[in-house]
């Protein structure tokens, strides 16, 4: 394939975009705001089908691993046979997911394995406090204060025990954090304008895999 | 005093078996569980906000709300987003459900609103669950743009043809945007709010994202609740005692626990450091 068809066509069919997509932001023109909502809607159409792509190559990488006898291969097989009896009782019922077998999986199966995986970062949080919240330098002393005063802040009980302390914790997000926050948002908002331009113009050749 | 040998007292401290602190962590979390001291607690402004905003709109008001409820944390959102409802539904305010994130929010969805005391509110004209859309900031712009765009419930009912579609068409007739939906506050934020005159919102948020709301607090962001202890709080001015409230010494001991932690590692830290003659 020609540089121009894996490069440049790419990158002006994503210039087109923006410039059609940024201008019906501004400009009330009846035309521009139909295409608009059509550029959407296909993105929104690619975007469902990227997921049933996704979908069929983890099948496909999954049944080559069974095939090969790769190591945990019957890991894979599982997962494949739970996949098809998560679908297949999905799709039974009139709308998705309505099946009282799915029902009973979903609440039975699903939630109590996922919500137990969960649960288990808490125990990682514990051990990750007191093995790595600790000063090795003066301006971490900085960081240690702030967090513990965060911390006590979310405390539910010191707010009913010590009221005078939640404006410390209060200013400390209002007025640090937010501030740095917001100029966080700022920069990044400003980043995006320079990169959105840079597409604009086809000058963000990143987007379609070179580097310079 | 700190042996080579690694068996003094500090080297204990520094080098403790994480699962002695998950011991202590579980046996005191539920103790708290059994037997709740009932500490008080105290609301703070972002929740009190976030009430009085809601208590200031009229019946018959317009709400979007995206509720993703993930499986994983489903104990930990049930209470956020039952007192949302349920304080929506109380106001007689008329509430559109959408999921944009998670395919499983709709199913986890289904079990929250069994939980929620409707009143006299008609499904299509009070209430609407469009269930969950794919497609993330894409879908939801298009959805603000014609709230018809999903064009079925999730019960398979165009909806065109429901009453609440009739008088709320686009976000410009909304009157509340409710995110419940974790990191996702931010894009509706950018394809809600902004784009429609800054729609007042207001945001379930908590732990590690509740620093990246701030700065849109008080506007457009008129409140925030700040996860299960913002939920107890809420409860406790609706005056509705639930699992939030039940759960909060339970969180004010794991807090009072890492700071302990936090407090004695340090000092045990720095003071070894000082006798090994190490500065900060």
């Amino acid at each position: 394939m020609s540089t121009i068809l894996r490069r440049q066509v790419p990158l002006a069919i994503a210039s087109i975009i923006i410039l059609i997509v940024f201008l019906e932001y501004y400009i009330a023109y009846a035309p521009l705001k139909t295409l608009s909502s059509a550029i959407q809607q296909w993105a929104i159409i690619c975007a469902t089908l990227a997921v049933g792509v996704g979908v069929i190559n983890a099948a496909l990488i999954k049944i080559d691993k069974i095939k090969k006898k790769q190591p945990y291969w019957y890991f894979d097989a599982w997962m494949l046979i739970v996949f098809v009896i998560f679908v297949v009782t999905g799709f039974m019922g009139k709308t998705y997911g309505e099946h009282p077998i799915f029902q009973w999986m979903m609440q039975y199966v699903y939630l109590p394995v996922d919500s137990t995986i969960f649960a288990l970062v808490a125990f990682d949080i514990v051990a990750a406090f007191y093995r790595s919240f600790r000063v090795r330098t003066g301006s971490s002393i900085i960081l240690l204060v702030s967090a513990l005063i965060i911390m006590l802040w979310n405390m539910p009980m010191v707010g009913g025990l010590w009221p005078g302390f939640m404006p410390l914790g209060s200013w400390v997000l209002d007025v640090p954090a937010a501030g740095v926050g917001r100029g966080i948002t700022i920069i990044t908002a400003i980043g995006l304008v320079g990169f959105s331009i840079r597409e604009l113009f086809m000058k963000e050749r990143t987007v379609v895999g070179v580097v310079d | 005093m700190i042996h080579k040998d690694g068996k003094g007292f500090s080297n204990k401290i520094l080098n403790l078996d994480p699962r002695i602190l998950w011991v202590i962590l579980i046996v005191g979390f539920v103790y708290t569980l059994l037997s709740p001291l009932g500490l008080p607690i105290k609301i703070d402004k972002y929740t009190l906000d976030y009430y009085n905003f809601i208590e200031s709109l009229p019946p018959g008001s317009i709400a979007v709300v995206q509720c993703d409820i993930e499986s994983a944390s489903y104990s930990a959102q049930l209470p956020i987003a039952q007192d949302l409802f349920q304080h929506l539904f109380n106001k007689k305010i008329k509430v559109i459900q959408i999921a944009l994130h998670r395919a499983d929010s709709q199913v986890n969805f289904e079990r929250l609103m069994k939980t929620i005391d409707k009143g006299d509110a008609v499904y299509g004209e009070d209430w609407v669950n469009i269930g969950f859309v794919e497609g993330k900031e894409t879908a939801m712009a298009a959805f603000a743009a014609d709230l018809t765009w999903p064009q079925k419930d999730a019960y398979g009912n165009l909806l065109e043809n429901l009453p609440l579609f009739k008088e709320a068409k686009t976000m410009n007739d909304i009157d509340l945007i409710c995110s419940s939906a974790g990191d996702y506050w931010l894009s509706n934020l950018r394809q809600w709010s902004t784009p429609y005159g800054q729609k007042p919102m207001v945001v379930n948020s908590g732990g590690a994202q509740l620093p990246d709301v701030y700065p849109y607090y008080p506007t457009p962001v008129k409140g925030i609740m700040n996860g299960i202890i913002g939920a107890a709080q809420y409860e406790k001015l609706q005056q509705r005692p639930g699992l939030a409230l039940a759960l909060q010494d339970g969180l004010s001991f794991v807090g009072a626990f890492l700071i302990v932690i936090i407090v004695i590692t340090n000092i045990v830290q720095i003071s070894t450091r000082y006798k090994e003659g190490k500065k900060l």
